[in-house]
This record gives structure tokens, C-alpha cells and sequence, in this order.
């Protein structure tokens, strides 16, 4: 017998800003298009500074890039 | 790292690593109160809970629970609002193990928080939602107190921080510590933050709905006389009186062994009749920056003043009521 090991995952996106998209096709949204676009930049410098292309930033992150 | 003094990041500058709710192992669970589903697994909008707490119970840390509010008058709703959104009826309980969890409110547009509702129960000293694991964050979500239970000053509350943990007696590592809450909206009833430290409140709302709402230790309640308390902070929130009256009690009310707290950008509406804008008991240091009071001669002190500043170290800069910069101490 095989067990098969699900590691857990998240389908619905490995960033605030994949959720996100993913969330607008389904129910509505949780941050604005403003907020959406920092987000998306805090995850490109998350990335290039961790090499992590998993994250989960929130708005309150996203109010303070200016 | 920030490319300015005051931590701001801008475009083309380099964010500190990382994110603040960073949960990259995280599950995603879903609650759904017209369609869902407490059998479901959760784990998909079409799969949802039905309740609440039926999706905090199978989360696990690190996790994140989106909410999708009722539609108009669907799930249920009190008589006065037929016209608006019902909410989720429920008593919620973050246990210590499900730290790092994040709750969102999913709205149809822009960023109204009121479209999903919980609604605390109208049992005094019973709050309808109590956190007792660290780093809990919460987004676009409305606390309601149901309007029709009894006397003004009662203790009635909708979130409740809790720094104690079990019967092992007090301890630091509770429901306060790096709690946040952004965009939320929390009406009629009670915040408590006990001890800790860390929580943040952003660009939230207190709203006085009903005078009977009333409490008599504020709208927001940062208590450390059990617990001591570290680094809370406020900024850019809103707390309004009802459009009939103003409250009859404070809106902030910090007390005990509070170190640093800060609370900056925030608007008060009219004066309390038988409290003040904002109170330190005790020896509680920090500071209150670019505030706003919407009164004339408000001023600050230790005693019989609108803003009472307590024994210890706490500074008020940059502060203004209707006519005038008041006074700095």
C-alpha cells in the first residue's frame, strides 16, 4: 500500500496578489486596484530580495509604499 | 530596507524582507452563509463553510479564512436593515494554536467594510469574537453589537484580545500580541486589548449606532492593568458618535502598565457628555500625534480636561480641535 503524502498547498495562489485575482472571478475583492498594484510590487522585491515566491502581504503593507 | 527615515517604501525602493502576515504554508478556507456548507471541506469557494466558526475550527496557523458577505436582506437580519446585508450570528473563538491567522471580508467593491457582518450576541460580558492566539489579522469585517439589549456603560463587546491563556496564568504570547485590524468596522460595542503587545488598528472605524450601546470603559479598551502592555498603536481610525447624540462615554481608554503606546491621524466626533475623547489612567507612556477633535477648546492635561494624558510620560503634538491647535504638553 502507497500513501500518498498532500503537502499542504494553497490552489487558490501562493501571494495576496494571486488570491486576489483569483477572489475577483469568484466573489468580489478585498483590496483596491491601488493597493493590488503595491502589493504586487512588494512581492517582485520580496522575491528578488528572499528568493521566496511565496508571500502574503496585506494592505496595511501596501499603504506604506509611496 | 526603507528608503526613508520614517520607514515608507516607495517604488524602485527595497521593501523589508518579507511580509509583516507572511504565510506562505498557509491554507486558504472560505465561508459562504447563503451557500455554503458546514460538511464541506472549505478549501474552494464553490466547497464552502457555512459558518464562521466552522472554518476557524478546521484552520490551522498561518491560515486564511475569506468571508463572503449575505446578499440584501438574506441570512439574517434585524428590521431596520432590511435594506442592507445580513451578517454572520455567531460567538467566535480563536484558539491559541490557530496563531497567525488572517480573517478577510470579501466585498462586492470598493472598500466598504460593512458588507460582512458579525454580529456579537446580547450577552453581557460575552464577546463576539475573542482571540486568544497571537498575530491574528483581520480585514474588511464589521463587529456589531445587536442594538436592543439594556443598560448604557454595561460591559457589551464585540472583540475581545485576550493576553490570558489557559489557567497557566497570565502570559504575554495571547490574543493582543501583534494583533491587527485593518479596515474594520467595529458598531455599538466594546474593543478590548489586554496587555500584550504590537496590536495595530488602521483605517477602522468605532461607531457609536445606539447611546444604549454605550461602554463604560470606551469604544476601544487597551487594559494592562493585569497584564503589561507594549508598542500598541492607532492610526488613522475613526470614532463617531451616533447621528443622534453624542456617546455618553470615553472612546479610548488606555490604563495600567502601558509602555509607548502611539495614536496618530485619527478623528474624534463630538465630545462624550459624561466621558472624554480620549483618557490615560495611570502612568502610560507614548505619544498622540495629528489627532483631530470635533469640538472647540478642547484641551489636554492630567485632570478635568477632554483629553487626559495620566502620570506618565505621554506627549500630545500636533493635535487640533475645531478652531485651534491645543495645547501641547
Amino acid at each position: 500500500m502507497a500513501n500518498i503524502i498532500i503537502p499542504k498547498s494553497n490552489r487558490f495562489g501562493k501571494t495576496r496578489s494571486e488570491q486576489e485575482e483569483n477572489m475577483r472571478k469568484e466573489w468580489g475583492q478585498t483590496v483596491t486596484d491601488e493597493q493590488l498594484d503595491k502589493i504586487k510590487f512588494l512581492e517582485k522585491r520580496a522575491k528578488e530580495k528572499v528568493g521566496s515566491s511565496k508571500s502574503f502581504f496585506t494592505p496595511v503593507d501596501a499603504d506604506k509604499v509611496k | 530596507m526603507s528608503t526613508f527615515p520614517d520607514g515608507l517604501f516607495q517604488y524602485g525602493g527595497e521593501p523589508v524582507g518579507g511580509a509583516r502576515y507572511s504565510s506562505p504554508w498557509a491554507t486558504s478556507w472560505f465561508v459562504d452563509g447563503t451557500n455554503g456548507y458546514d460538511g464541506f471541506d472549505g478549501k474552494a469557494p464553490d466547497r464552502s463553510k457555512k459558518t464562521v466558526q466552522a472554518a476557524l475550527t478546521a484552520a490551522s496557523w498561518g491560515d486564511v479564512v475569506y468571508l463572503r458577505p449575505f446578499q440584501m436582506g438574506a441570512g439574517a437580519v434585524w428590521p431596520a436593515d432590511l435594506s442592507e446585508p445580513g451578517y454572520y450570528a455567531e460567538t467566535l473563538t480563536v484558539p491559541y494554536t490557530t496563531h497567525w491567522l488572517s480573517m478577510i471580508g470579501v466585498q462586492p467593491g470598493a472598500k466598504d467594510p460593512s458588507y460582512c457582518r458579525i454580529v456579537a450576541p446580547e450577552t453581557i460580558n460575552t464577546w463576539g469574537l475573542t482571540v486568544n492566539a497571537p498575530c491574528f489579522h483581520a480585514e474588511n469585517l464589521t463587529f456589531k453589537l445587536y442594538e436592543s439589549h439594556a443598560t448604557p456603560g454595561t460591559p457589551y463587546g464585540v472583540v475581545n484580545l485576550a493576553a490570558t491563556v489557559g489557567a497557566a496564568g497570565y502570559s504575554t504570547a495571547g490574543g493582543s500580541n501583534g494583533a491587527s485590524f485593518y479596515n474594520c468596522s467595529f458598531e455599538s460595542g466594546q474593543v478590548k486589548v489586554r496587555g500584550g503587545y504590537h496590536s495595530l488598528f488602521s483605517r477602522c472605524q468605532f461607531l457609536n449606532m445606539y447611546v444604549t450601546c454605550d461602554q463604560g470603559n470606551g469604544n476601544l479598551w487597551f487594559d494592562a492593568h493585569e497584564v503589561p502592555a507594549f508598542q500598541h498603536e492607532v492610526e488613522n481610525c475613526l470614532f463617531e458618535s451616533s447621528t443622534v447624540a453624542a456617546p455618553t462615554y470615553h472612546y479610548v481608554y488606555v490604563n495600567g502598565s502601558q509602555y509607548t503606546f502611539w495614536i496618530h491621524g485619527c478623528r474624534f466626533d463630538r465630545k462624550p457628555t459624561s466621558g472624554v475623547f480620549y483618557e490615560n489612567y495611570g502612568a502610560v507612556g507614548g505619544m498622540m500625534t495629528d489627532c483631530f477633535f470635533n469640538e472647540d477648546a478642547v484641551t489636554c492635561g492630567t485632570s478635568s480636561k477632554e483629553v487626559l494624558i495620566g502620570s506618565g510620560q505621554f506627549e500630545v503634538v500636533g493635535c487640533y480641535d475645531r478652531t485651534s491647535l491645543i495645547a501641547t504638553t
